[in-house]
């Protein structure tokens, strides 16, 4: 067990970190921990610290980069099996390598490991096509909090055999047991890809864009839009973007499969679009434009004036020199809506009233095909000031997506807003079984205490 | 039932929709797995209102419940076991909204699978699970065993087109779980309801995804000389980049059954045929269908047939669909498995099913759902012979344990219902079985809904290792 000082999450400190190398340790460390009463957090890659509410108790900072078991490609079945703490980086460039796809577009892939991407359900622009976190895994494994290991789902694409307790652990935050190993379903690489940038006059014409397209059958593999200044940062180079568009946002439709219904979508697409300025990325660049989108919420940083977005990190989370995760107050408030698709667009619309009327700079992404707006505001704002207009702002938004049928988590700058303010919201009736799930899982509350929702 | 009680469930639902007298319940004694155990009554619910009254008074009485739709089910799960009430809901059948913009409708539970596909087609939607009991089945039905289909290996099982759920929970609560946003932080309540074979409450509403139908289907029979053969060409196509809707297999004993009940003009000598269908744009289909009947001649196929028009089309469907009756009308009774291994082991799996029926004496017709590896051996007994009925359950434990070994599972879309809970030791340990336990007691601390089912009795509380139970219905792959 190492001291970490530096450990901490939302301004408090763990005393100490423990990164096991293997299940059976992992499983004495819970026991133990719960038998002394101790407040676990749990740690991948470090990149979503942030999320959640403050924990009730942080005792132990529990890493599990350590359960890095190699990864097994079945290249034939479409399956892979792997460790949690392996990066989603490592675990995609070993699909590759069989000539496969791990459907599993997270954003800072050489820092999430794929526990903690499957852990909160994270699911970047290509979800528009490949699906749910939720979607993607066939099975896993996971150590409880009384330190018992289980295992459920398979290999398989088909399982009916008991409860799907796979799904029940895809997002559940650390909150019932910690993910060990996980098995996807790959996807076979596709003969050619495309992502088509799309300069937009407004939010509106893209929502009626979009909802074009989601009628069509043209199944795209992305569908997203990002705010005017954030353009540059997905990595775009628009040489002809049309004059009238050039304040609007961009639109990213992107498509995989066969050369002759790329053609088609494009030609499509671009017909419905009605802007000359359409730019092509095609394979290689299309893939990397996509990988560029999908790190878009580590990469995009809000700026006041024209100036134009740096590609770093918001400051948010930063790597210490021994490999310890530290994590410092982002500078930045980070949230994320969920609405049903056709809502999206209309929610993107109010954050930017909401912010320009407050004077908050703001960058958002719409996942139009996802019904997921990622959004980023602040920061260079009056530190005694900016607790009022953005908690104000994240109430309003919540507010409005609750309106929309949706909701609104806080994912960064928790600590920015008033206290009290739940990273998460309400949840409603189910949060009644959902604390029976947890009560039975965790009656010591051991596992990421009081951070999840409704104070779980 | 005491006539109080009955009364009192009357006067909230209406005298005629509960039944008591013993000829009445015997309709209601059985599902499609056959096996036998009447309820204590049977009560017609029309509204989440008359659910949520009718659990209360059954739970303030401690008298537990079943949930049932349409009784399709083929492992038992709808049977009413510990004197339970019957909650029917095949009335709660009202398409209650399509909401084309946000790519989902909200129905009730009691609609039919395939009604749901029907209100769509104006609008050139569908909703995309298809098992093959989908003109009978209920949507409630087919979330409760997260129901699959011969599309599922594109598409996905019925879990991953459902994005919210109104339930009523055992206690009488309603709560609304997931909604029309499809990601929702908190506990993926949606994700371990769906296939709880309706032992968590009832769900009495479904938000579920639709799609746009595909442009273009084009469906193919490659012939093979074996089973081999055929399995080699399931990888080679998803080697190829290619993700088929379908890939559908049958065993040469199945082939001659098929062609003796339907004649539908698959050839006889051959040892398996792979029905193959590809969907989506037009564009480039003519090619992509190319490539694969080509990847089926690489692999030894005798033949490749690409229907040229929607007759033909149905022509080679037919037999696929007519699979099940054509098998059980040769002997009185079967037993049907539905277990489930990573694909490219479904050829020795068929070598070691095939050996095993030879050293049990007993007749196996082999139809597989292949790209994902799920498997329906089926065993021909008769129930009137001594010992046969024994053999067939014996039997088709050690195909699940075979399907086990090779890194499978028991059950790919029937569910466990009552037929295989003594196979759930084979995959779970009594650690995996605990947690699942946790769930059901965080649902239902009483144990009121649906009891008996999917969990094996707690270690020590079990009089040994049980055996698989043999049904003697008609059966729904």
């Amino acid at each position: 067990m190492s001291s970490g000082a530096a450990l901490s999450i939302h301004g408090m400190t763990a005393p100490a970190m423990v990164q096991p190398e293997r299940v059976r340790e992992l499983g004495e460390v819970l026991a133990r921990a719960g038998a002394e009463r101790l407040g676990v957090c749990i740690a991948g890659g470090g990149t979503k610290l942030a999320w959640g509410n403050r924990p009730e108790r942080l005792d132990l900072l529990l890493c599990t980069r350590g359960l890095n078991s190699p990864c097994v490609v079945d290249a034939d079945d479409l399956t892979m099996t792997v460790g949690a703490g392996v990066t989603v980086a490592e675990a995609r460039a070993r699909a590759r390598a069989e000539g496969r796809i791990l459907p599993l577009d997270a954003g800072e892939p050489e820092r999430a490991t794929v526990g903690g991407v499957v852990a909160t359900g994270d699911q970047g622009a290509r979800g528009a096509g490949y699906g749910r976190a939720r979607d993607l895994v066939l099975g896993l494994k996971a150590v409880l909090a009384d330190g018992t290991e289980v295992s459920f789902g398979g290999r398989t694409m088909k399982n009916v055999a008991g409860y799907d307790m796979t799904k029940l652990f895809v997002g559940s935050f650390g909150a019932l047991g910690v993910i060990t190993e996980v098995t996807f379903r790959l996807l076979p690489r596709t003969d050619a890809q495309g992502l088509l940038l799309v300069p937009l006059a407004s939010l509106e014409e893209g929502k009626t864009l979009a909802a074009k397209i989601l009628d069509s059958n043209l199944q795209p593999l992305v569908l997203e839009a990002v705010s005017p200044r954030s353009a540059a940062s997905v990595g775009a180079d628009l040489p002809s973007r049309h004059a009238d568009a050039a304040d609007g946002p961009l639109l990213l439709a992107g498509f995989a499969g066969h050369r002759a219904a790329l053609e088609r979508f494009v030609a499509d697409v671009s017909a419905w679009s009605g802007v000359d300025g359409a730019g092509l990325l095609k394979d290689e660049d299309a893939e990397a434009a996509m990988d560029a989108l999908a790190g878009f919420g580590a990469a995009a940083q809000p700026v006041g004036g024209d100036e134009p977005p740096s590609g770093g990190s918001s400051g948010a989370a930063r790597r210490s020199g021994d490999g310890v995760f530290c994590h410092e107050d982002g500078r930045c408030l980070k949230a994320l809506a969920m609405v049903p698709i056709s809502g999206v667009w209309g929610l993107a619309k109010e954050a930017e009233s909401l912010a320009e009327a407050a004077g908050l700079p703001l960058e958002y992404r719409i996942g139009a095909a996802r019904g997921i707006l990622d959004l980023w505001v602040g920061p260079g704002l009056d530190p005694e000031e900016r607790a009022a207009s953005l908690t104000a702002w994240a109430t309003d938004l919540r507010a409005a997506a609750a309106a929309a049928s949706g909701r609104l988590s806080v994912t960064d700058g928790l600590t920015m807003l008033a206290s009290g303010f739940d990273a998460w919201g309400e949840v409603g009736a189910s949060l009644r079984i959902m604390k029976a799930v947890k009560e039975r899982f965790d009656p010591r509350r051991t596992l990421n205490p009081g951070r999840f929702v409704g104070g779980l | 039932m005491d006539d109080a009680l009955l009364k009192e469930l009357r006067g909230i639902v209406g005298r005629d929709n509960v039944l008591a007298g013993t000829v009445d319940l015997q309709t209601y004694e059985y599902d499609a797995w056959g096996e036998r155990s009447l309820p204590r009554a049977v009560v017609f619910v029309h509204s989440t209102a008359e659910v949520v009254t009718v659990v209360k008074i059954l739970g303030r009485e401690g008298v537990p419940f079943v949930p049932r739709g349409f009784g399709t089910g083929v492992s038992g799960g709808s049977l009413a076991l510990d004197g339970a009430v019957v909650l029917e809901l095949g009335r709660m059948n009202k398409i209650l909204e399509i909401d084309l913009p946000n790519l989902c409708v909200v129905v009730q539970p009691g609609v039919f699978n395939w009604d749901v596909s029907l209100a769509l087609a104006p609008y050139g939607y569908y909703y995309a699970p298809d098992p093959a009991s989908l003109k009978a089945s209920s949507i409630g039905g087919n979330i409760a065993e997260n129901a699959g289909g011969p599309h599922c290996f594109k598409y996905g099982v019925t879990t991953n087109h459902v994005l919210g759920l109104e339930l009523v929970l055992p206690d009488g609560e309603i709560v609304w779980v997931g909604g029309k946003n499809a990601e929702c932080p908190g506990l993926d309540l949606t994700g371990v309801f769906v296939g709880s074979e309706g032992t968590l409450g009832i769900a009495t509403a479904a938000i579920l995804r639709i799609l746009k139908r595909p442009e273009t289907i084009r469906t193919m029979l490659g012939v093979f000389a074996s089973v081999e053969d055929a399995g080699g060409v399931v990888s080679a196509i998803v080697a190829a980049g290619l993700i088929p809707a379908t890939l559908e297999l049958m065993d040469r004993r199945t082939i001659g059954a098929v062609e003796d009940a339907l004649a539908c003009g698959y050839p006889r000598d051959a040892g398996a045929v792979l029905l193959i269908e590809v969907d989506g744009l037009k564009d480039g289909m003519d090619e992509t269908v190319e490539q694969i009947a080509a990847i089926c001649r690489a692999h030894g196929a005798l033949e490749v047939r690409v229907a040229k028009d929607e007759a033909e089309r149905a022509n080679l469907w037919r037999g696929r669909q007519g699979t099940f009756p054509s098998i059980t009308r040769l002997a009185p009774n079967y037993m049907s498995l539905d277990g489930t291994v990573p694909r490219t082991m479904l050829p020795e799996t068929l070598r070691r099913v095939e050996a095993l029926a030879e050293s049990y004496g007993l007749p196996v017709y082999s139809v597989l759902h292949a790209g994902d590896g799920n498997l329906h051996p089926c065993f021909l007994y008769d129930g009137t012979k001594p010992g046969e009925k024994e053999k067939a359950e014996e039997a088709g434990m050690e195909v699940l344990r075979i399907c086990a070994e090779l890194g499978g599972t028991v059950s790919g879309e029937h569910g466990i219902g009552v037929e295989k809970l003594a196979a759930m030791p084979l995959v779970f340990s009594e650690n995996d079985l605990r947690a699942q336990r946790f769930v059901k007691d965080a649902f239902d601390p009483r144990g009121l809904c649906n009891p008996g089912k999917v969990l094996p009795a707690a270690a020590g509380a079990s009089d040994g290792p049980g055996c698989l139970r043999a049904g003697a219905g008609v059966s729904d792959v």
